[in-house]
């Protein structure tokens, strides 16, 4: 139950480090995507950030 | 058996818990442990989230386990996205835990440690993780819908409108005053300086190695930060110690807010790759690092409370801020205690991420109280301070004067002991050339944390631990800053958008220039304001800054109430109505006396006419005669802002009696938004 891996996959986790392999996993499991390609990391990675901060994101 | 053991184990804690907070609330004669505030606080928490929270969850809010949320329903592995309860905590928690609850609660153990102390702990449990709670579940039972869209469709156009406006002007105080908090720890300091500008070039250096040569590995860019900014802090002592660099950093209050303001601009018009988001990371990290960090060192070192439980300046005479303690604490703590701001991330972000219904008091309700634990934390470290240093450092120029045989003399006459050689020791000990006036909250702060550090790892690095307090403190108000910014330039572009369709483009380049230039002006305008005020800026600033929250809070419990009236659950809208007339009471009576109070150091318009009195007879230096008549401007419209939340706010709260009426009367057809 406690073990070094489990923290380190919370960490990635919480911090988004493995938001991109989420994604294409997701991706994969979704039927609706069957015929589109997934985004680039690096494309993933843009458009997650710009949804990210056109909100209040950050408090006081 | 087990229902029995239970019931011994909550029994214990909860006698634990009493015994601890009555020891912090009737010590007086001998000094008292720190390590009673974490033992109450841990108790009441605990037994407050297993008891209360889900009180609440099960009878007032009938939260169901089996019905799928929005992020099951509508995921699209974007916005809604089922997460992990425990994911969630941590994401919900860097969301909502900002430098409010840090600087908060230092400003207010000008009273003592007691007020601030209980109202932290009351505040969250009755007030703030109650509302932050009730606002996540009313957004995930719609949709994930903002609290401006719920106060409309709940409330009324008024409401959403009294939300949305009241969200703006925190947004400009809130970014005015933490500048305001940055400016005074970097004055005149080569140190505090170099390390704070050494993190914007280290910030986008992580932004272009997550954005070009390892795109999206966030951990290890992060990692690469944090090494380069430690390095940054011992570099300053570097730049401190050299003649010719020491030069290039040592500037007055007025240079760096200017500095601050281009910065300000600069970062709302580059692309957030560069440096928003980059500097988001490491902020967190180091932020959640650091608390994790004084919670141990607390911990470990048990550090003794040197402040009295309560202070002569209960009466209104401090001089941080004026006012007294009824109802100033109340607006200081801020939110370590309720905020209104939270209930914009409990309806934005968070709602469309819950996998369960059953993980909302976890979420809304548990992530409040950590938040509180931290201003729980940084009351412990403003206290641990002997009070003669506490006040040194926080009293500003137009209180106790500039000189420093002047500003010791004063504070002795409080009856608080401290000596020119013990603050020249200690600024020489951190690495400053002087501690007197810092007024803000964080580097007193930064001398309580950089103590417990010292003592609890190695006494000898304090100047180090020092500066790492500093730019632990300086690295995430900029974010707050930066993120502030952009929200407050999109609620523009959004509004501007309705009378020029192109402006309301937010990728449209001369909207971006035009709208961020408006925002920055704004809060630039009262950062450059506090800077020049003789009195410190923060006796203005922060409870105008409280006073919105407070009023934002109260605008969240009153849609709360709405919809729990209108749900049919009139016996259960005392669980928000309670917090809500309380902060109706305190945000009403501290605008009052913010506005017409005749003490010149509280009321505005008497602050403005003392001053224009002094103008006319003569009184005031012709070089000063500007600044005193721009102060004199400030204080008046500083009065109108007050005058127009408090309506707008008293607007929102009638409309929830109207409705608590017709209710009543059987005369409304309850029409509630939820799906």
């Amino acid at each position: 139950m406690f073990n070094i891996k489990n923290i380190w996959n919370y960490i990635r986790t919480v911090s988004g480090d493995n938001d991109y392999e989420v994604y294409l996993e997701n991706f994969r499991r979704c039927k609706k995507h069957h015929k589109d390609v997934p985004l680039s990391r690096s494309k993933f990675f843009q458009s997650k950030l710009e949804g990210k901060w056109n909100k209040i994101n950050r408090c006081c | 058996m087990k229902n029995i053991k239970n019931k011994i184990i909550w029994g214990l804690v909860s006698i634990l818990g009493a015994f601890a907070f009555s020891l912090i609330a009737l010590q007086r004669e001998e000094s008292i442990n720190a390590i009673w505030f974490i033992t109450a606080a841990i108790c009441i928490y605990t037994v407050a989230y297993r008891f209360y929270s889900a009180w609440i969850a099960t009878k007032a809010l009938v939260i169901d386990e089996s019905i799928q949320t929005p992020a099951v329903r509508l995921n699209n592995s974007r916005d809604f996205v089922p997460t992990n309860k425990w994911v969630l905590f941590g994401i919900h928690f860097a969301a909502i835990a900002g430098p409010g609850p840090l600087v908060g609660p230092t400003l207010a153990a000008q009273f003592g440690y007691l007020p601030g102390t209980i109202w932290i702990l009351v505040g969250a449990v009755v007030g703030g993780a109650v509302q932050d709670m009730v606002i996540l579940f009313f957004s995930v039972r719609r949709n994930g819908k903002s609290l401006g869209q719920m106060a409309k469709e709940e409330l009324g156009v008024l409401a959403g409108f009294a939300s949305l406006i009241g969200t703006f002007i925190i947004m400009i105080i809130l970014i005015a005053v933490l500048g305001l908090v940055v400016v005074n720890a970097m004055k005149n300091s080569p140190w505090a300086t170099s390390t704070v500008a050494a993190t914007i070039p280290i910030a986008i250096l992580v932004g272009f190695y997550m954005r070009f040569i390892r795109p999206g590995r966030v951990l290890e860019a992060t990692a690469i930060g944090v090494i380069l900014l430690l390095m940054a802090v011992y570099l300053g002592s570097v730049v401190d110690n050299s003649e010719s660099m020491r030069s290039y950093f040592d500037h007055s209050g007025l240079f760096l807010a200017w500095a601050l303001i281009i910065y300000g601009f600069i970062a709302a018009v580059l692309p957030i790759w560069m440096l928003l988001a980059p500097r988001d990371y490491l902020s967190t990290f180091v932020k959640l690092g650091t608390v994790i960090f004084l919670a141990i060192a607390i911990a470990i070192l048990q550090p003794e409370i040197k402040m009295p439980a309560v202070t002569q300046f209960t009466d209104g005479s401090g001089p941080i801020f004026g006012g007294s303690v009824f109802p100033f604490v109340f607006i200081t703590i801020a939110c370590g205690a309720i905020s209104g701001f939270h209930a914009l991330i409990s309806s934005g972000t968070t709602p469309k991420l819950i996998d369960n219904e059953k993980h909302i008091p976890m979420i809304g309700y548990g992530g409040m109280l950590l938040e509180s634990f931290v201003a729980i934390m940084a009351m412990v470290a403003a206290c641990v301070l002997e009070p003669g240093i506490y006040f040194a450092i926080n009293s500003p120029a137009g209180v106790v004067g500039t000189e420093p045989n002047q500003i010791i003399s004063k504070i002795n006459s409080w009856g608080y002991a401290v000596t020119v050689e013990q603050m020249n020791q200690l600024a020489k000990d951190v690495g400053e050339s002087t501690l007197f006036a810092r007024t803000g909250g964080a580097p007193s702060l930064a001398v309580g944390m950089a103590t417990i550090f010292a003592n609890a790892f190695g006494k000898h690095l304090l100047a180090l631990w020092y500066h790492f307090a500093i730019m632990f403190e300086a690295v995430f108000i900029l974010t707050t800053l930066d993120s502030g910014t952009r929200v407050g330039r999109f609620m523009l572009q959004d509004m501007l958008g309705n009378f020029h369709p192109k402006l309301g483009q937010t990728s449209w380049l001369p909207s971006i220039i035009l709208t961020s230039f408006i925002v920055v002006s704004c809060w630039g305008y009262f950062l450059y304001i506090g800077v020049i005020d003789p009195n410190g800026g923060v006796n203005i600033l922060w409870p105008l800054f409280g006073i919105a929250n407070q009023m934002l809070a109260a605008i969240a419990l009153s849609v709360g109430t709405a919809i729990l009236i209108k749900s049919d659950k009139i016996s259960f809208a005392w669980i928000t109505a309670i917090p809500l007339v309380w902060l109706l009471i305190i945000t009403t009576t501290a605008s009052y006396q913010k506005i017409f109070s005749e003490d010149i150091r509280i009321g505005f318009l008497s602050a403005a006419s003392s001053m224009s009195k002094k103008i006319n007879e003569g009184y005031v230096p012709e070089y000063g005669i500007d600044v005193a008549e721009k102060l004199i401007f400030n204080l008046k419209l500083d009065a109108g802002i007050t005058i127009f939340l408090v309506i707008i706010l008293w607007v929102v709260v009638i409309d929830v009696i109207r409705i608590a009426l017709k209710t009543k009367f059987n005369k409304h057809k309850r029409k509630l938004s939820n799906v």
